[in-house]
């Protein structure tokens, strides 16, 4: 095993692991809604309806949607 | 160096700021001189006949743009980055040549709500200290929107825009801008008529509910309108090529074809182009005199008895961190203020509708000819509830559509192809947004210095950003695009696209947002915590000032021009006082 690979094992834990992103690497997030408290994410879901009903979210939790990086042009005032 | 012969009053910088005190000082009978970095172009508008819409030279290439190449910016995210330099253009598009961006602005011309003036008092009024976070450093003006509003009127009056009062002397005008604060008459020129997708936007905004009203323009609309200096413009022919671009008949209110010619007419004011400033010589106690490299890069000095910084807000801050003039901020701290509280603007949460059978004429259109709602800005919506402080306007136009970036297709359209094609085909014409223009409040780790590893051409230090969205301003973003898509649902177009707004991982400065940035040589009651007086002028230095956007203490959910235009004449007055007096102001 190569040192590479060695250091990219220890990072996402291991095959079949879902990756522990870093405290308050939002980009981790990118289209998903995250509950933060504290700087730090406490729990993240596609859906703002199920993100909220999440036992680990408190009702003093930041939750906001993380988007995209912008697009290429500006086409349009308003276009998403 | 040669020392050049000493003037009244140095100007540094001829956009609006520049051409506003030129004008107003050379009246009173002041010898000043304006030092611009780039060119003297543009002092007629039949310098933009010649390839005018030419969309890959001017939106593109950015003919009128400062040129990364010599000058640029570094940014960073946090402190414990190492800032990186912006290589193109991106995020935001400052001017360079006379008139700056003054002369490719759209024309969008608001006045700031009372309240953004003391935004730090009003929310504690409001919610309670507890409410701000811990990390916002919001602070009050220095100065009352009622204080202002004289300043407001010259500016909108000299600019002839067009537009419909909300509240005349306290009285709310249904068809206005119900929460605007009070004006002392009416606008100089009637907004022109609604366009089509306006008129959707007014119907539906009033059924929900809501308040629209015309946007503020200055692309002067089919009227003749002199304004009190005696200039007269041409009228708007709706080219659609504004932003970006200088106006071929004068009908957008630009410096070179409202305030320039009115102080070169006196015979007092003088310009020099290529001009590049980036000190100002001084015993900390006053300036002395400015020194710039000229066309041949040579340094020359221009002694003066009153210095102004008229430049862009990055330009300003960098002279006088470069002068060592005022004392830097310092965020860990928490001292100085000379690069305190940048601010940007906060977009994203928009909405856009595709239609079928309609047709907009969208070709024609115009920067600032729009319609709006103002409901959910500033506080004129209750927040307890929401958890963000802040909002934006809420804004439909109509600014042209360009055959290069103006091509809007409905989602899921492949990006190239006979697909495509026929998507554009189709809804070019047939497309109308509704965009949101957020607040961008000041946090005590957005900030501007003097970066340690790159440096310009000249070989002086780039002014080093650090800046990123904030919690606030992401909640305050997810709020808005439900707001947006409110309306366009009402709208009822064939396909919409909007939801809750949302921001990036991290600001990103490769892709345009806005060129509205501010702070940085903020206004304030307090020497301790602002770098000018609400004259504008130095604390530390009281025949320096300087004068702009980078006097916002935090940004507000409108286009900043007006409130820059406003803040420019006020601080002329308050140079003409100084040379009565010698001394500070407050």
């Amino acid at each position: 095993m190569s040192e590479f690979e060695q250091e990219t094992e220890a990072v996402t834990g291991g095959e079949g692991e879902e990756p522990s992103p870093p405290a308050g690497d939002l980009e981790h997030y990118t289209g998903q809604w995250v509950a933060v408290r504290d700087g730090v994410v406490v729990a993240s879901d596609p859906d703002e309806a199920t993100l909220r009903a999440d036992p680990a979210v408190r009702d003093s939790d930041d939750v906001y949607p993380i988007g995209e990086p912008p697009s290429g042009f500006y086409f349009l005032e308003g276009t998403v | 160096m040669a020392v050049q012969k000493k003037v009244d009053v140095v100007v540094v910088g001829i956009g609006w700021v520049g051409g506003i005190i030129a004008a107003e000082l050379t009246k009173a009978g002041l010898e000043v001189l304006g030092l611009e970095r780039g060119h003297l172009r543009g002092r007629n508008t039949g310098d933009w006949m010649e390839n005018k819409f030419d969309e890959l030279r001017y939106a593109i290439r950015g003919e009128l743009f400062q040129n990364t190449a010599n000058e640029t910016w570094t940014l960073r995210h946090n402190l414990s980055e190492t800032a990186l330099p912006m290589r193109q253009l991106g995020s935001f598009l400052p001017g360079t040549g006379l008139g700056g961006a003054g002369v490719h602005w759209n024309g969008q011309t608001w006045r700031f709500h009372p309240r953004d003036f003391t935004m730090r008092t009003s929310t504690v009024d409001r919610y309670g200290s507890a409410f701000i976070p811990k990390e916002m450093s919001i602070q009050d003006w220095g100065i009352t929107y009622d204080q202002l509003e004289p300043y407001y009127d010259k500016f909108e009056y000299m600019a002839g825009i067009a537009g419909k009062a909300g509240n005349l002397n306290g009285q709310k005008i249904p068809g206005g801008n119900v929460f605007e604060g009070p004006r002392s008459r009416e606008f100089p020129v009637k907004p022109p008529p609604d366009t089509p997708t306006a008129a959707l936007f007014r119907k539906a905004a009033t059924d929900l509910g809501y308040h629209p009203f015309p946007g503020p323009t200055a692309n002067l609309p089919a009227v003749e309108y002199k304004n009190p200096d005696g200039i007269t413009r041409g009228q708007c022919n709706y080219c659609g090529f504004c932003e970006r671009f200088g106006c071929e008949v004068g009908a957008k209110a630009d410096p070179t074809v409202t305030v320039i010619p009115v102080a070169l007419k006196t015979g007092r004011f003088k310009m020099r182009g290529y001009s590049h400033v980036f000190a100002i010589r001084n015993d900390g106690k006053n300036g002395q005199s400015v020194l710039y490299y000229d066309a041949a890069g040579i340094v020359q000095e221009q002694p003066a008895d009153v210095i102004v910084l008229a430049a862009y807000v990055f330009n300003n801050v960098r002279t006088l961190l470069l002068s060592k003039l005022g004392k830097p901020y310092d965020p860990v701290a928490g001292t100085g203020s000379v690069g305190k509280n940048y601010c940007y603007q906060t977009g994203g949460g928009g909405a856009s509708g595709w239609f079928k059978s309609k047709k907009f004429k969208r070709y024609m259109g115009a920067g600032a000819l729009a319609i709006g709602i103002d409901d959910f800005n500033a506080d004129n919506f209750d927040h307890a509830a929401l958890g963000f402080i802040g909002g934006g306007s809420v804004t439909s136009g109509q600014s042209g559509a360009r055959p290069i970036s103006s091509l809007s297709v409905p989602p899921g359209t492949p990006a190239f192809g006979r697909d495509w094609k026929v998507a554009v085909r189709d809804y070019y014409d047939s497309v109308m947004g509704i965009g949101f223009q957020g607040e961008s409040p000041a946090y005590t780790t957005h900030f501007l210095d003097l970066d340690p590893n790159y440096r310009d051409s000249f070989g002086n230090p780039l002014i080093r950003i650090a800046f990123d969205w904030e919690p606030n301003e992401r909640k305050m973003i997810a709020y808005a695009g439900t707001k947006t898509l409110e309306l366009m649902k009402a709208i009822n177009p064939d396909i919409i696209a909007g939801g809750p707004g949302s921001l990036p991982a991290h600001y990103d400065s490769s892709v345009y947002q806005s060129t509205h940035n501010t702070g940085g040589a903020i206004m304030g009651a307090d020497p301790a915590t602002s770098v000018v007086n609400n004259y504008l002028q130095m604390w530390d230095a009281p025949n320096v000032f300087v004068v702009g956007a980078c006097n916002f203490p935090q940004n507000a959910g409108f286009n900043p021009t007006g409130t820059v235009g406003a803040l420019a004449y006020r601080a002329a007055e308050g140079i003409l006082k100084y040379r009565k007096t010698g001394k500070a102001l407050v």
